[in-house]
């Protein structure tokens, strides 16, 4: 790559020779091996592939939840993989937002609490974070639903909630986990959408994990895993067309 | 995260299991007020013990008596070289001898014609200038600082015997009118009038040989009226004082006129004065050092101290039992809310808190649990301190009848149970203390939990 290509094309994240083992009993199950991957920067990402193919496990390292048994993962020029449990905690603070395929909001949070979330542990004031929160929920449709519980919500609007917790304090990086693995096909699609846009609209990266080819399809780029490796890896070139759109 | 959010976050965590929380709570409030009680009856009987001590005599004096050796010999004579020593002694305030009349017997008349006779009454020189410091009371007249004067003990009066009434009829049995029928001390105001009121008046000392001819007299004026003080000496109660250079005169000018050899002076006592209550043990053991026998209020209450230091660890014993259940109470609450909410630390993990937090959020609940328990516990710790002390000072012969509720449940010293406010503020840290040790082992145990448990999908 000539110096020009690198300035311009700096990947946000780069995994180097990864590879993940678990023992189970005295076997060792070999869940990754060896990937080597860049993402760009505004890229919209599908890591693909069916159950067990080592997917999720992927998210997971290259989000620095789980750590590889080899290899690195630098994220925005940060070696996340040597870094302590307080420096990731940090880390994740500023730089990644999550979305989960079971949601995963405090059952006794409101909807504004449950999306200031992320910013009340970087310690921002109540207000601040409530106004930031009601603005993202307002953004995602949930503008009457303020102060619902969880429990008080439809799967479709917690994930809406979860979108708007995932891209509050307006990360570089989301990751996303099945995001629509337990709703129906429609609203699986408009929250796919949501996410796609969103996720444009303010230049951010999307690593997204499914089995459904027709999410995938959604992508710019479908990384295709089998039994721990990579076994395709090609671009639909949806960004080049939003680029010529735009 | 700021304090306020973590505090409320704890807050909604304890609220949403109330019924586990209360329950821990309650544990603490019991182990909270059990120490509590426990430690508040161990010092109500140091303060009424010390306040009883206190109420025998002045704590800051030290009672020096000669050493006896084997032979019933004194070893450790209390003579003028022994007081100079004593004087020299660091931080003592005074010292005063007090001089008996040895070998020498005095009889004493009173009245016209010598009509009414003491025939024996203990007579002891001491330093009239120390007698107010030495809370000596003057109920009547002055200090016997003028020379050839003496002060009189509370009944000296009733030991007059009428010389012109028969035998068995010509005494005042005065001791009859000190108790009322039911054995408590009267106040005095039914006493009958003596056969004659002493004050300023003059009394005659004599001495006899054996042939019963008087060698030696005397006169000397009652200057007035000391009360009882038993602490102080038998002479406050049917005795006299005087200045102990006449009394010395007195003694050697007897002895001379009996044809008897002249010893030297000894006390049968010596009191000093320490300038503070703290300094008193360290100056009595230097008088035991230098051989002589003390005895002091001080080393008392010391005795009576280290045997109440015992009472008190025992009954702190006791509490600290049920405390330490209620800790394992608290961690057993707490365990179990971490593996319901293994889930949630996960996702806050996940979502970037720290970890820091996450313990901080488990040690300030299982603190809160100690903290309420021990608001409550201290406040109810107080209430049965109150009717421990109500129902004690209500059935106690002891008792003042006439004291008032406050008296009987705050101050009186003869309270069953007192609550001073460093037991107050030793049971609420307590509490606390126990609430977060209890809490260290499960906020510990949050903290491991991976952030991974977040992407499991029920």
């Amino acid at each position: 790559m000539s110096p020009i290509n690198e300035q311009v094309k700096k990947p946000i994240i780069s995994a180097r020779g990864l590879f993940k083992g678990f023992k189970m009993g005295s076997e060792v199950v070999v869940a990754l091996r060896n990937i080597n991957l860049d993402i760009n920067p505004g890229e919209i990402c599908c890591v693909f592939g069916a159950s067990g193919s080592g997917k999720s496990t992927l998210l997971n390292m290259l989000a620095g939840m789980d750590p590889p048994s080899r290899g690195e993962v630098i994220v925005d020029g940060l070696k996340i993989t040597s870094m302590g449990e307080n420096e990731l905690a940090a880390f994740r603070q500023r730089n990644i937002g999550f979305v989960f395929q079971s949601y995963n909001l405090m059952s006794t949070l409101t909807a504004v609490e449950n999306v200031a979330l992320p910013l009340t542990f970087r310690g921002v004031d109540k207000r601040s974070r409530e106004s930031a929160a009601v603005s993202v929920l307002r953004a995602v449709g949930l503008g009457d639903r303020l102060s619902h519980y969880p429990a008080q919500m439809s799967g479709g609007q917690q994930q809406r909630t979860g979108i708007a917790r995932a891209f509050v304090s307006k990360p570089k990086i989301i990751f996303a986990d099945e995001p629509t693995g337990n709703l129906d096909t429609r609203t699986a699609g408009d929250i796919m959408r949501m996410m796609v846009g969103f996720t444009r609209k303010n230049n951010e990266t999307l690593i997204l994990v499914t089995h459904n080819p027709e999410l995938a399809s959604c992508a710019d780029r479908i990384i295709t895993l089998v039994d721990g490796e990579i076994t395709s890896d090609k671009q639909t070139g949806h960004n080049l067309k939003e680029g010529i759109r735009q | 995260m700021r304090q306020i959010d973590l505090l409320k976050m704890c807050w909604d965590n304890l609220f949403r299991r109330k019924a586990r929380t209360f329950l821990s709570v309650l544990g603490v409030v019991i182990g909270c007020c059990s120490i509590m009680i426990m430690l508040s009856i161990g010092v109500g009987m140091t303060a009424s013990q010390t306040a009883w001590i206190e109420e025998m005599g002045d704590l800051t004096v030290i009672e020096v008596y000669p050493m006896y050796g084997m032979m019933g010999d004194t070893t450790m004579k209390l003579n003028d070289s022994a007081v100079s020593s004593m004087k020299a002694l660091e931080n003592v305030k005074f010292v005063a001898p007090k001089l008996d009349t040895g070998g020498i017997w005095f009889s004493i008349y009173a009245g016209a014609n010598k009509r009414y006779q003491i025939s024996y009454a203990p007579i002891i020189g001491y330093d009239p200038e120390v007698m107010e410091e030495m809370g000596y009371e003057i109920t009547d007249g002055v200090l016997p600082t003028k020379s050839e004067t003496a002060l009189m003990g509370q009944y000296f009066e009733y030991m007059l015997m009428d010389t012109r009434r028969p035998d068995g009829k010509n005494m005042i049995d005065y001791y009859q009118y000190l108790y009322d029928m039911n054995g408590n001390e009267s106040d005095g105001s039914n006493m009958p009038e003596p056969y004659m009121r002493l004050k300023d008046k003059e009394l005659t000392f004599e001495v006899t040989d054996e042939n019963q001819n008087t060698v030696y007299s005397k006169t000397v004026k009652i200057s007035g009226k000391v009360s009882e003080d038993y602490a102080k000496g038998y002479e406050t109660s049917s005795g006299l004082i005087m200045r102990k250079d006449d009394l010395l005169q007195m003694v050697t000018a007897a002895t001379k006129a009996l044809g008897q050899k002249l010893v030297e002076t000894e006390y049968s006592g010596i009191t000093v004065k320490v300038s503070d209550v703290s300094l008193v043990s360290e100056v009595e053991q230097q008088i035991r050092d230098m051989g002589y026998q003390t005895s002091s209020m001080e080393s008392m209450r010391e005795s009576a101290r280290k045997e109440m230091a015992v009472v008190q660890l025992v009954l702190g014993g006791i509490g600290a039992v049920s405390l330490f259940v209620a800790a394992i109470g608290i961690t057993n609450t707490m365990i179990m809310s971490v593996s319901e909410r293994t889930k949630e630390i996960g996702i806050m993990k996940a979502i970037g808190c720290y970890v820091r937090d996450i313990r901080k959020v488990f040690l300030a609940e299982a603190g809160f649990i100690g903290l309420l328990g021990g608001v409550i516990g201290a406040v109810l710790s107080f209430l049965v301190a109150c009717v421990i002390n109500y129902i004690s000072g209500s059935s106690s012969m002891m008792g003042d009848p006439e004291q008032s509720l406050y008296e009987m449940l705050f101050t009186s010293s003869t309270r069953l149970s007192v609550i001073p406010l460093w037991l107050l503020t030793f049971g609420l840290a307590f509490s606390i203390l126990v609430g977060l040790v209890s809490g260290f082992y499960p906020a510990n145990k949050a903290v491991r939990i991976s952030a991974l448990e977040a992407m499991k999908n029920e």
